[in-house]
């Protein structure tokens, strides 16, 4: 699910920026320090969409650098766990699929898929599919899944989805 | 080292972190909507930057990875294309009335935020299928009403250009 929240970070700059455009590089940097990253349980910063505050910066005793607190809105995006999503099938293997929702990466385990969908290594891509039936899943194919379970690391956060649902898959 | 997350959320049964307490669920429509906004914010200034031939590279704002498969989900997963199809489906779901995340209107009898975002981004065609996909709707809706919001979020749906 995406949000819109308001967060904080803080600019550490060195003195060679402190001139006319000096609030300039501290939205430059904001921006680049921010976007596409993850952090903690926010999630990932997809866009900054508003600077609200930029507030004074303080002297680093001892060393020069000046730290800027800055306040801005942004969009994030967050999975939860047990969350129903759409997602892009990146790859399918024997183990399992592997899909991607935004900038999450999803696994889906051959357990989690439903037991009548059998591995089709023959096929070019390889696939999931019915033996009786048209349904198939193969890479570039928008596919349903619950989110089963999710770990959090410093920069990434790791989903395993789960296909065995009513309403699942298609 | 990848921590498992903590026990206190679960989407089923809405119970988010604290940090969420404030956060403004978004249909994904509307992100696009602001992703391409950002994405042409992005190109100006850029554009303007090497007609003032500044050129120092590493200053240069690149937009990450993270955006650009967000881009792609998003036009693969937007349900609606037009503004007023986006604003009407948000007055539906998002009364302006709320108190603490609950909304008070008899279109949509309190329903959360989150619910209400996951409604439209799921798009469900029955009453059914809405409870299965979103648990937390079964105490609070019967099928009659669940089937009736449902129903006006597919008009919208297809009544869009």
């Amino acid at each position: 699910m995406f949000f819109h929240v308001s967060l904080d970070h803080e600019i550490l700059l060195h003195p060679r920026y402190f001139g006319p455009q000096l609030i300039k590089t501290v939205r430059r940097m904001l921006f680049n320090e921010v976007e596409g990253k993850c952090i903690g349980r926010y999630g990932y910063v997809i866009a900054v969409t508003s600077i609200d505050n930029i507030g004074v910066g303080r002297i680093q005793p001892g060393r020069g650098y000046v730290i800027f607190p800055v306040k801005y809105h942004a969009i994030v995006f967050r999975p939860f766990k047990h969350e129903v999503v759409e997602a892009i099938i990146t790859q399918v293997t024997k183990m399992g699929i592997f899909c991607k929702i935004g900038p999450l990466t999803c696994f889906i385990s051959r357990h989690s898929i439903p037991r009548d969908m059998e591995y089709d290594q023959s096929a070019n891509p390889p696939c999931y599919k019915k033996k009786d039936d048209d349904l198939m899943i193969q890479p570039d194919d928008s596919i349903r899944v619950k989110i089963a379970g999710l770990q959090v690391d410093a920069k990434e956060f790791f989903a395993v989805g789960t296909l065995m649902d009513d309403y699942l898959v298609s | 080292m990848a921590l498992p997350i903590q026990d206190d959320e679960d989407a089923a049964q809405l119970k988010f972190p604290k940090e969420f307490d404030k956060a403004e669920p978004m249909m994904i429509s509307e992100v696009l909507l602001m992703l391409e906004q950002r994405r042409q914010q992005h190109t100006n200034s850029n554009n303007n930057m090497s007609n003032l031939g500044i050129d120092d590279d590493d200053d240069e704002i690149t937009l990450s990875e993270a955006f650009n498969d967000t881009v792609a989900y998003c036009e693969r997963f937007s349900k609606f294309k037009t503004k007023e199809a986006i604003g009407a489906v948000r007055n539906l779901l998002f009364p302006k009335d709320q108190t603490n995340g609950m909304t008070t209107t008899n279109s949509t009898p309190g329903l959360h935020k989150f619910e209400a975002a996951l409604l439209a981004n799921l798009c469900p065609q029955q009453a059914i299928e809405a409870k299965t996909l979103i648990p937390s709707l079964d105490s609070k809706l019967d099928d009659d009403e669940c089937q009736k919001i449902v129903d006006e979020i597919q008009t919208y749906r297809s009544f869009q250009c």
